[in-house]
């Protein structure tokens, strides 16, 4: 009995059970599961045609799935689940010709809000002084902001953002990603798409890749995305090399790299200098190349997806 | 359904075109029938023998005919105007906002099909107003007779937006629906009916053809009695219903199934 309550408690914001979108011949998902507990700051992170949009799409209704199900708030979805969540999908959709207060009035109208505070939500996006300007004569930006504030209007404890930093400058992607933050503090359940792994890293909890319409990975940011150090050796004998380099103790990976080196991968704050040196000293190898090399994250990115 | 339309209330509000259209409009159909009751009124001068033959097609009764007729001619503006309404959607990716922000797929369309009924009534309001004018201004004392043309006046133009609002649904983009739902209407589904009419010397055509259906509701005034292969009202009247009912499934069939 206890357990239930709990259960019911904890229960998933997201479950999306072997999803599967064709566009014609084009498979856009192909058989995604995945869930998405109530408080996480869940990343779906993947490169550009990955899949991110189509699985938001699905979930939010304006695509129609091939196959699969899912369910948002433990329930079969209806649009009374949608109003209750506060959605940024693909690009800002606003009527060109009405204002940011116009426009989030209407939003608010369609979702059952009575008495929204608009003025509160563009504060928060920093769009309040052009309030009553129309759509039509936005930056990009600035478009961008009014779709965020557009999520956070009656207070919703679910916001799906797609790309939420797309087109904002240096020091606007930096507050919209102190805003998630904040509102992440706040206990909101936040799902957000991002082809940027630095993003994911910085504001989620947990995190999904998508590749080519495939699920390679779910968990904690932690597990997912951790870095290893790598450092890279170079010596005479590059297969010698490499043979003694898989049999160091606390390696977790030995690989090839250019001519006569290789890189030894040790886990995050590991490596030590000095005692790659030794070891392949005491094995007969006199080493002519010794680096940390910093792992760049695109160059992990384009790891986890290839 | 009243929260729904408060949400299209706030959309076309502040929508300059619509407004602009809209007066445009009412301006015309007072402008047409005025000309057209001003050319009447010179003839009937310049040969009073003639006047005996036409009976006064602005007085009352024959007046709903001959205003419903030509008002018939207008709804071009009101069809653009569905047109727009349904086209910026698509436009500005509202329809796909509309949805996520929580209206059913049903809603967003059931709510645009009761603005195609609300611009029918607006126009059938416009041509009873010109009917009335021009009826007490050709001298003639109002009569209860011929009153069933209102109703037939608003079928005409439920019709016609019916037609712009599934064009605008099918084709998305704005240029595209009002160039073919112009051109279809005033040149091909004339020209459809007018051959199948032809060939098989029936009124076949007038049922056939989905606009033509709704637009012989009302006989050309000043010969039509003389026109051969008049439609009966009877069948006209069923076969506008049927178009009605197929225009608000096909409509919500499309949009509940597509991606949006």
């Amino acid at each position: 009995m206890q357990c239930s309550t709990y259960f019911h408690y904890m229960a998933h914001v997201l479950e999306v059970n072997n999803l599967v979108k064709h566009y014609g011949r084009i498979q856009a998902l192909k058989g995604v599961s995945l869930t998405i507990p109530k408080g996480t700051v869940y990343g779906i992170l993947g490169p550009n045609g990955s899949g991110k949009t189509t699985m938001l799409g699905l979930i939010m209704n304006i695509l129609q799935p091939t196959s699969g199900s899912i369910q948002l708030f433990g329930e079969t979805p209806t649009a009374n689940h949608r109003k209750k969540i506060g959605t940024l999908l693909e690009t800002p959709n606003f009527y060109h010709y009405l204002s940011a207060v116009q426009n989030l009035r209407i939003a608010a109208a369609i979702k059952g809000v009575s008495n929204p505070d608009i003025d509160g939500v563009l504060e928060r996006v920093n769009l309040l002084q052009r309030k009553d300007s129309p759509f039509q004569t936005y930056s990009l930006g600035m478009k961008q902001r009014l779709a965020i504030a557009s999520c956070l209007i009656g207070n919703p404890e679910v916001m799906v953002f797609d790309e939420p930093t797309n087109g904002l400058d240096p020091v606007g992607i930096a507050e919209i990603r102190d805003l998630i933050k904040k509102l992440a503090l706040e206990g909101k359940t936040i799902i957000m798409a991002s082809h940027l792994l630095d993003e994911v890293e910085k504001v989620c909890t947990h995190v999904a890749i998508l590749k080519k319409g495939e699920l390679i990975a779910s968990g904690h940011v932690d597990e997912i995305l951790a870095h290893d150090d790598v450092v890279e050796v170079g010596a005479a004998n590059g297969a010698a090399l490499m043979q003694a380099l898989r049999s160091m103790p606390l390696n977790t990976g030995v690989h090839e790299a250019e001519a006569g080196k290789c890189s030894i991968h040790f886990a995050q704050g590991t490596a030590d200098l000095a005692a790659v040196n030794k070891y392949c000293f005491d094995q007969g190898i006199v080493l002519n190349h010794l680096q940390q090399k910093k792992k760049s994250l695109e160059s992990k990115f384009i790891e986890l997806t290839e | 359904m009243k929260s729904l339309l408060q949400i299209e209330w706030m959309k076309i509000r502040h929508y300059k075109t619509f407004w602009i259209l809209f007066a445009l409009f009412i301006i015309s159909v007072f402008g047409l029938n005025m000309i057209v009751f001003k050319v009447k009124q010179a003839i009937d001068e310049a040969d009073p023998l003639l006047k005996a033959m036409t009976s006064g097609p602005f007085g009352f009764p024959e007046v709903w005919k001959t205003v419903g007729w030509l008002t018939g001619w207008l709804l071009y503006f009101p069809g653009f105007i569905m047109i727009f309404l349904v086209t910026n959607e698509f436009t500005y990716r509202t329809h796909r906002q509309n949805i996520i922000d929580g209206w059913s797929r049903k809603q967003f369309v059931n709510v645009k099909l009761v603005m195609a009924a609300i611009l029918a009534a607006i126009c059938t309001l416009m041509m009873v107003l010109a009917s009335l004018v021009f009826g007490f201004a050709s001298g003639t004392s109002f009569s209860v007779s011929n009153l069933e043309f209102i109703g037939y006046f608003f079928l005409t133009s439920y019709t016609y937006m019916l037609f712009a609002f599934m064009l605008a649904l099918f084709l998305r983009r704005a240029a595209l629906s009002v160039g073919i739902f112009f051109i279809y209407a005033l040149i091909f589904d004339n020209l459809i009916s007018g051959f199948i009419s032809g060939q098989t010397n029936t009124p076949l055509g007038s049922y056939i053809a989905p606009l033509q259906v709704a637009d012989d509701l009302f006989q050309i005034p000043f010969i039509g009695k003389m026109l051969p292969n008049r439609p009966e009202l009877w069948i006209l009247l069923v076969i506008i219903a049927a178009w009605i009912v197929f225009y608000h499934f096909i409509s919500l069939r499309k949009f509940e199934k597509q991606d949006l």
